[in-house]
């Protein structure tokens, strides 16, 4: 078995699987990719026994492949690391662990790989009998613990689209309970694990992946009542924060998520906006980007750009939308409080390279931290 | 406490009066509560915060919260809940997770008491113990419940739901120390308030948010939750595992749910998106609402029942700034609008009509129905005394069942099964299926089998003598008939198939891919085909006996002319036979008057001279001069079988149409067609028939008909040992890791058809057990239980 790739985050851009013509991860990569994240960037692990769709998910989710084309996708048979969103806001890897690999292979260093994980997907097959899966879960879930104690475990019950409405949630509950179980039988109560059903031909795959992220976003709380102060006094009806690459939320206001609307910002998907500059500028979303949709239920979908990888999306009613310059102006104060939240946590990753590099360098003349500019 | 205790026993001795009212907020609601007196209620929202008093005929607005000049975030509030002791107190939670404890009995403008400022994200939920004066919960978005004594600055306990965030907390109302909350992630969660650690409970209650949650206010351990799953569920907490009693579905996302005071069934909705409404349901009628308020113009976002016990006065608050007082006899009742009556005709002809209970009554000597006499029943509905609805709209159910002798339904599922649709050529199609008319006595349809024949097909035939005789000799002299006939053309495969396998139903398919092709021509040469078809006629055992009298009912010139169509058994190039592809109508047309179509197709075969052919066909001509053509017809059988249909015999239209296939297919408009068709395969679903039903799919030409096979089919299949759904992957059951329905002769899986004795459950595949139980009368499994097969 073969050890993953470097961890300096500049080593590997994109991912070494065969990539369709026309998709842009890698100039996206090259673009973004800054050398200051490296050292926070919260990875994400994907992992499950084989035939149960890691890569499939990956690719739905983050390379906007449509889930029927993921049914050609080959099994993996290596390790793959995908880069996403390598924003200086929010950057996360995914470490996508072929099925075949035996994991605990002592040859196999999975101390290193669980050490600077943030959180631990495990893809259960809900149509492929899942008590194997369980017991698999059970054994790399005790070992990441042990290596860090840290790591959010989540359970991705997959596939759910082939069961029915009661048997889905039997499912959860059945699979919940061995595991929790299983857990204190070990001893470990003290693990949580958190169960999602997910489905490639619906929304829940993206909702699942945005509970993830948003549990290794620190600034969560504040970007959320961000995004309160702002519908609020906007009359806004839902406001959603997401990630212009994936189809994934960072964050959104405290209402529920909707399914509906929610479905619809993934169905219409936000590649098409790009097209409107793309003839023109050299990069095609940029802070300009802007997008107004009339739904037919006298509500507006208005689309703006906040950074280079997010976009606002919000929910508006038709009358409340007359009132544009409003809404404008504390959009204009919302992007301007994200971008002091942006760059307090710039100012964190900066200070600690410097410090970082004091100490490797004595000799060097701290002149102060740079300030580093969105 | 003295002085609490007194004014709540005088409320509920007096009346409550009041209208179905509403009045206008400055802004949306997001919560409202009610004061323990039910004459106050406040309306919190993100930019509102009022107590109105509920006055006979309005609502009066008494003071305003909202104070200071520039409101602070604290007062957005997502939810408000009134103390239901203490009538000076309030609690209210901030969308930027900030607790707040409001004291009316302050003298100052500004009634704020206290302030937590403990939650880092919006605080979804609040609620004051129901008896304990200082206890407060508030359940927040970042998956932490607090628990706050008002007496102290912070909190006294901390509840981590593990990251998931809460959407609602609720104190049970019975149990002292105990409170539910919900997760987003459908999760339902009991807390014992003494154990922080740990809860005591968990379970999964949607799929999806659980937003609400509300404990039942008569039966312990009764909670109801509703989600985004548009669920209400009603859950039986007192048992070990929490057990679903009840299920209702709405048609959106559910907001809230309360329970409705005195009514020990009832409870309030509201949603979240889409759906204004509030609907009041009974949770053992789920699918129509008892009652439904439309005052809304936006979505609701919070209701209370004005009084705890009180069942007819509903307040609520929504979105689009308004505050509602509902009047229970003022709703309207979906119930009311539901059609009472209602009639069916029973699968088996039985009729069963439902009535408005007061219209059935004043008929006099009918009795209720009451269940099936002839098909006991075995399980008994237990009647509930205080059935609620029995004024509201309840029909009476009658029904008429068929004397079990006459007009039962039994021919058409006789008829379906024994017709006859493919695999012969027409005449002897017709011959069969007129023969089954007739055997169950039906003679007006025999009669039409009769005359189609007649028309369709020349009237010469092999005498049914001869055909007996076949008949007789069984396969060993058909089946080397027709290799002799066919193995120059046909496939080797399929020959060395046809000889291995002597069952009649393999040879039936296999041949049936022959002869429906065959019968397609048979229209001008199906005396020259009758010598191949002899062979095939021992596939179908009932075809013999009754023939001789099919025949008398023939014209007179049939016998005459059959000697001329005899002869040319061995002459006629067989290569039709093979034509996979059935001819286009212009085809036949084509074949009907043209010799030279034939001519070049028998050039083809080695097997006939040219000119014999010839000779041949001009004799088949010459007989369709002295002749009508059967398209002389068409306009009389269409109008033959749009009789049937009309008449409800759907089965004889579609089977005729199967029968004569391109004959009459041109004349019948498709989507016709396509209607008795769907007619046709539902009836035969119905009754179960599910060969029958998918025989006629295939036959069909409709395209909407055939792609219903082509829709794919899934297999449920549970293990026999421990009723679980097996995996997908194999046939050995994942639980109990044992091999499900086992053949105990062969000892392998059975995935096609199982039999086993009802005696001692042993058995295993239909045709091992059959063998076995030739030679033996004890099980195979060798349990000595003497099995019986018939």
């Amino acid at each position: 078995s073969s050890s993953p790739a470097g961890e300096t985050g500049i080593g590997l851009r994109g991912d070494p699987t065969p990539r369709r013509p026309g998709q842009r991860t890698e100039e996206r990569v090259l673009d973004f990719s800054d050398p200051f994240s490296a050292g926070v960037k919260p990875r994400i692990v994907l992992l499950a026994l084989r035939r149960s769709g890691k890569p499939s998910i990956q690719k739905a989710v983050f390379h906007r492949m449509s889930p029927s084309e993921t049914l050609f996708l080959e099994s993996t048979d290596k390790i793959c690391r995908g880069e996403v969103s390598n924003g200086s806001f929010v950057s996360f890897q995914i470490w996508d662990f072929p099925g075949q690999i035996d994991f605990f292979d002592p040859a196999f260093d999975y101390e290193m790989i669980f050490r600077g994980t943030g959180a631990l997907i495990f893809v259960i097959d809900s149509q492929d009998g899942y008590v194997e899966a369980l017991a698999r879960l059970l054994l790399t879930v005790t070992r990441a613990y042990k290596v860090n104690s840290d790591i959010s475990f989540e359970v991705f019950i997959h596939k759910v689209d082939g069961l029915s409405g009661d048997h889905k949630i039997e499912t959860q509950r059945d699979s919940h309970q061995r595991a929790n179980d299983d857990l204190a039988d070990a001893g470990l109560e003290k693990i949580h694990l958190s169960f999602y059903l997910t489905s490639m031909y619906d929304h829940s795959i993206f909702e699942a992946f945005s509970k993830v992220v948003q549990k290794l976003i620190p600034q969560l709380p504040t970007l959320e009542n961000l995004l309160n102060i702002f519908i609020s006094n906007s009359g806004i009806e839902k406001a959603f924060l997401f990630d212009v690459v994936s189809k994934i939320y960072i964050a959104t206001d405290s209402t529920p998520v909707d399914m509906q609307t929610y479905e619809l910002y993934v169905v219409i998907d936000i590649s098409w906006i790009y097209g409107l500059k793309e003839d023109g500028a050299g990069t095609p979303y940029d802070k300009e980007s802007a997008a107004i949709i009339k739904l037919n239920n006298t509500t507006v979908l208005y689309l703006k750009e906040v950074t280079k990888f997010l976009a606002l999306v919000c929910f508006v009613r038709e009358e409340i939308f007359e009132r544009k310059g409003l809404i404008e102006y504390n959009f204009h104060c919302f992007w301007k409080a994200i971008c002091e939240v942006f760059e307090v946590g710039m100012k964190v990753v900066k200070s600690r390279k410097v410090q970082n590099q004091l100490q490797k360098k004595k000799g060097a003349t701290p002149n102060g931290t740079p300030r580093v500019l969105l | 406490m003295e002085k609490m205790s007194r004014v709540t026993t005088a409320l509920s001795g007096s009346m409550l009066t009041g209208r179905t009212m509403h009045c206008h907020l400055d802004a949306p609601a997001n919560a409202i509560s009610v004061c323990r007196d039910a004459a106050q209620v406040v309306v919190a929202g993100r930019s509102i915060f009022k107590i109105y008093s509920i006055e006979e005929e309005q609502f009066v607005e008494k003071l305003n919260l909202r104070v200071g000049r520039k409101p602070s975030l604290n007062l957005s509030c997502a939810d408000v809940v009134w103390h239901q002791m203490d009538e000076n107190l309030l609690a209210t939670a901030a969308t930027n997770g900030v607790v707040v404890t409001w004291n009316l009995g302050r003298p100052s403008r500004n009634k704020q008491d206290q302030l937590f400022t403990e939650h880092k994200r919006t605080v979804n939920k609040v609620c004051f113990h129901p008896t304990e004066a200082h206890v407060l919960l508030s359940g927040s978005q970042d998956g932490f419940m607090k628990c706050f004594d008002l007496r102290r600055k912070d909190s006294v306990s901390t509840f981590s739901g593990q990251s998931e965030s809460v959407r609602d907390v609720q104190f049970s109302i019975r149990d002292y120390f105990t409170f539910a909350s919900t997760f987003e992630n459908g999760n339902v969660q009991l807390w014992d308030i003494r154990r922080p650690d740990r809860c005591e409970r968990m379970f999964t209650a949607h799929n999806g948010p659980v937003f609400c949650c509300d404990w039942h206010p008569e039966d312990r351990g009764w909670l109801a939750t509703g989600g985004r799953d548009k669920m209400v569920k009603v859950w039986d907490m007192t048992t070990h595992r929490a057990k679903e009693m009840h299920c209702v579905q709405t048609i959106a996302s559910v907001a809230r749910v309360k329970w409705r005071p005195e009514c020990r069934h009832h409870l309030a909705t509201c949603s979240m998106m889409v759906d204004h409404n509030i609907y009041v349901w009974d949770v053992r009628r789920p699918f129509v609402p008892a009652a439904m308020f439309e005052e809304h113009r936006d979505v609701t976002t919070g209701i209370a029942w004005r009084h705890p016990h009180d069942p007819s006065f509903l307040l609520s608050g929504s979105k689009d700034s308004s505050l509602c007082q509902h009047l229970f006899r003022d709703a309207s009742q979906p119930v009311e609008r539901a059609n009472p009556e209602g009639l069916c005709y029973g699968l088996f002809g039985d009729l069963a009509f439902a009535a408005k209970e007061s219209l059935v009554a004043a008929e006099s000597g009918r009795k209720p129905y009451s269940g099936d006499r002839r098909h006991p029943m075995f399980f008994k509905r237990k009647l509930d005394p205080a059935e609620p609805f029995a004024g509201l709209a309840s029909s009476a159910l009658s029904v008429f069942e068929m004397e079990p002798a006459g007009g039962s339904m039994g021919w058409f599922v006789d008829t379906a099964e024994r017709y006859a649709l493919t695999g012969r050529p027409l005449a002897e199609l017709c011959d069969h299926n007129a023969k089954v008319a007739r055997e169950l006595g039906r003679n007006q349809v025999a009669q039409t089998w009769t005359m189609l024949r007649i028309i369709y097909c020349s009237p010469g035939l092999v005498p049914s003598a001869n055909l007996n005789h076949s008949v007789g000799k069984g396969s060993t002299c058909g089946l080397p008939l027709m290799n002799s006939f066919n193995l120059k053309d046909m496939a080797p495969g399929l020959g060395s198939e046809t000889r291995l396998d002597r069952s009649k139903g393999d040879a039936r398919s296999d041949t049936a891919l022959l002869d429906s092709s065959a019968t397609l021509l048979t229209n001008e040469d199906n005396e020259e085909t009758e010598g191949s078809d002899v062979p095939t006629d021992y596939l179908l055992g009932d075809a013999e006996g009754e023939e001789d009298e099919l025949y008398l009912l023939d014209p007179e010139h049939a016998h005459p002319e059959e000697p001329e169509y005899v002869l040319p058994q061995e002459a006629f190039p067989l290569r039709h036979e093979i034509v996979d592809t059935p001819p286009g109508p212009e085809h036949l047309q084509d074949k009907a008057d043209s010799p030279h179509v034939s001519g070049s197709e028998a050039d083809a075969t080695s097997l006939a001279p040219m000119d014999s052919s010839f000779s041949l066909l001009s004799v088949s001509h010459a007989l369709y001069d002295s002749r009508l053509p059967p398209d002389f017809f068409s306009v009389l059988v269409r109008d033959m079988l749009r009789f049937y249909a009309e008449q409800g015999d759907v089965q004889m239209a579609v089977s005729v149409l199967i029968v004569l296939g391109e004959r009459v297919r041109k004349d019948i408009d498709e989507q016709t067609q396509e209607h008795w068709y769907t007619s046709y395969i539902d009836l035969l679903q119905r009754f179960r028939l599910w060969n029958v039903s998918n025989e006629v799919v295939k036959l069909s030409t409709s395209r909407a008909i055939s792609c219903l096979n082509q829709a794919s089919t899934t297999l449920h299949v549970n293990c026999s040992h421990c009723k679980r759904p097996m995996s997908s992957r194999g046939w050995v059951c994942d639980r109990c890791h044992r091999c499900a329905s086992m053949c105990a002769v062969c000892h392998h899986v059975v995935k096609g058809l199982f039999v086993w004795c009802q005696g001692c459950s042993h058995g295993g595949h239909l045709q091992h057990i059959m063998k076995w139980l030739e030679g033996s009368s004890h099980c195979p499994a060798g349990c000595g239980h003497l099995c019986e097969y018939s």
